[in-house]
């Protein structure tokens, strides 16, 4: 397929079916409804399932269902929706089932609002709901991006075993944008499900889906197993770019929509002789610590954008391991800054440095 | 005498609301009055009474709903005075509606007011749109929008685009299908839009009135 113009959540839609989904239980939540609206009218095409289900809690159990019978199978939703469903997904992490789930994020907390946010990102990267798990994380800031991770997204959650959650604000599913659905991804090697449910066929042991372990040094074993997998997870799929970060003074952090407000701001300092670069994560759990290594000495400050009132410094601080001071701006509540905000920011943060 | 009644209908995410915030600036510089009535009430994002202050400034009258909102509202209503515009002003009125034949099923309960005056009931097309890429896409969508609203369609609008990085080759290989949509429903292409680059040098062979679009409702850095 040549290039195409489609929104955000269509594209993702498509990409799932790309990916090799062929199962999909969601709940209606705006900003995110044509995913499902997508999905209902175009995976039957594909001899999928599209089922809506009766809550976000259902639909994240009936991917439990699909899951461990080996189906690729995905849900998506928004905030409070994803909230809902924090329960299933760490019974998905603990049965070690792959999944993808999709976030299209809005203002919060609680019913919050409809227009995009950021504020989902400690949710997302530290598990969200109970016991030592992680969810695989990415955050990318334009459809193609997107499609491809999407579609990645699949491979990667049964090489883990591990749900995998796509986080992006809710104007990256509501936009319009050219995108190439059958963009080549990396081939990797897919382990066989010799863990699925599907069926005996009087061959072989009973398969057993199971996040319960009542003995103690049991389930200390299998967190320490689980806990493998995020070490390996932390080396192997830490992704992020650096952009004009040589010879920089300034070096934002930002992820997302707020990254491409960034960009725009880092070109406005450039042409007024300012060296700002852009270090932005795409994966947000595991948390790309090794390109802060990769920054050179002529940083002074970084600079974290965020939408919403700070919750990725956290990472950004850890990553910094001290080094250099850390500024902060968001915008939240479904607020997106104008560029000239940013610049504002950073023109600040310089001349704060310099008084000290 | 009334002013005519434009109703922009399409598939999702062809243009409408780019397309009928422009036009209401276009229609106004002809010295019409004009009233832009979003009746979108299926996104929630993207919609032209995001604008709203920026075009109720200039003087035109902007209708959503009751509340005046720009952004944030998610909610499946209108204003009643978009009913009172359609039956009594004297306005030149722009009818934006949501996309796909689910967008329009808000206008039935104008019907009977629209046929009593003069309109026009524009359908616009992305042809690099998956759903409206060719001729029989396009004509099946055209007629699962005149079923639902009771209208026909009067005219097209060739809006096919890859935003910024359209070219004149997308436009006019988007032309040429649009034409043989045109040939076989006998419904003149009545526009062609797009940003500056594009309008200022389109051949002479691109059919329809050039509509030249600012990006109002995307902003510079999107």
């Amino acid at each position: 397929m040549a290039k195409v113009m489609m929104k955000g959540n269509e594209a993702m839609g498509l990409a799932a079916i790309k990916g090799g989904c062929r199962a999909f239980f969601g709940y209606p939540i705006t900003p995110q409804n044509e995913i499902p609206e997508y999905l209902a009218r175009v995976m039957p095409e594909y001899g999928g399932v599209f089922l809506q289900a009766e809550s976000e809690v259902a639909a994240i159990n009936m991917i439990y269902g699909a899951s461990g019978a080996g189906v690729r199978s995905m849900t998506s939703s928004s905030s409070p929706g994803i909230a809902l469903k924090q329960e299933g997904i760490t019974y998905i992490a603990g049965a070690e089932l792959p999944c993808v789930i999709i976030n299209v994020m809005r203002g919060g907390p609680g019913l919050g609002g409809i227009q995009p946010s950021q504020a989902d990102y400690k949710q997302v990267t530290r598990g969200g709901g109970n016991g030592d798990y992680y969810l695989l994380a990415f955050a990318p800031e334009n459809l193609q991006e997107t499609v491809n991770i999407v579609k990645e997204a699949f491979d990667l959650a049964e090489i883990y075993r591990n749900p995998v959650m796509i986080a992006v604000d809710g104007l990256i599913g509501q936009m319009m944008e050219p995108v190439d659905v059958d963009m080549e991804i990396p081939k990797r090697e897919i382990p066989e499900k010799t863990w699925a449910t599907t069926g005996t066929l009087g061959k072989r042991e009973r398969n057993v889906v199971n996040s319960l372990y009542l003995d103690p040094q049991a389930l200390e074993n299998h967190s320490l197993k689980l806990k493998a997998k995020y070490d390996l997870m932390r080396e192997k799929e830490q992704r992020y770019e650096l952009v004009n970060v040589d010879h920089s003074e300034i070096v934002i952090v930002a992820y997302g929509t707020m990254a491409r407000i960034c960009r725009s701001a880092m070109e406005i300092l450039n042409e007024k002789g300012i060296n700002v670069g852009l270090l932005r994560p795409i994966s947000i759990y595991p948390f790309p610590e090794k390109a802060f290594a990769e920054l050179p000495s002529t940083v002074k400050g970084l600079l974290t954008c965020e939408l919403s009132t700070g919750q990725m410094i956290d990472d950004v601080k850890i990553a910094n391991n001290g080094k250099l001071p850390i500024g902060f701006f968001g915008r939240t509540g479904g607020m997106l800054p104008e560029p000239e905000e940013i610049v504002d920011a950073v023109i600040k943060m310089i001349g704060g440095m310099k008084n000290e | 005498m009334n002013n005519k009644i434009y109703i922009i209908v399409g598939h999702y995410g062809s243009g409408k609301s780019e397309f009928s915030v422009n036009f209401s600036k276009y229609l106004l510089s002809k010295n019409l009055e004009v009233c832009l009535a979003d009746l979108d009430i299926v996104n929630p994002y993207f919609r032209s009474r995001e604008v709203r202050e920026q075009l109720t400034k200039l003087g035109i009258v902007v209708i959503s709903d009751t509340l005046n909102s720009t952004k944030g509202l998610d909610m499946p209503y209108l204003s009643p005075a978009i009913q009172g515009q359609i039956a009594l002003s004297k306005k030149t009125i722009i009818l934006d509606c949501g996309g796909d034949d689910v967008g329009i099923k808000v206008l039935k309960q104008f019907y009977h007011e629209i046929i009593k005056r003069d309109y026009e009931m524009l359908m616009i097309i992305n042809t690099y749109r998956p759903q409206t890429s060719n001729v029989s896409q396009i004509i099946a969508m055209k007629d699962k929008l005149e079923a639902e609203s009771g209208l026909k369609i009067t005219g097209y609008i060739n809006n096919s685009n890859f935003l910024r990085q359209t070219t004149i080759d997308d436009v006019m290989n988007a032309n040429n299908i649009i034409i043989e949509v045109s040939k076989d429903t006998n419904i003149p292409i009545k526009y062609v839009s797009g940003i500056k680059k594009i309008i200022e040098n389109l051949p002479i062979e691109a059919i329809g009135d050039r509509l030249m679009l600012d990006l109002l409702l995307r902003n510079d850095w999107l």
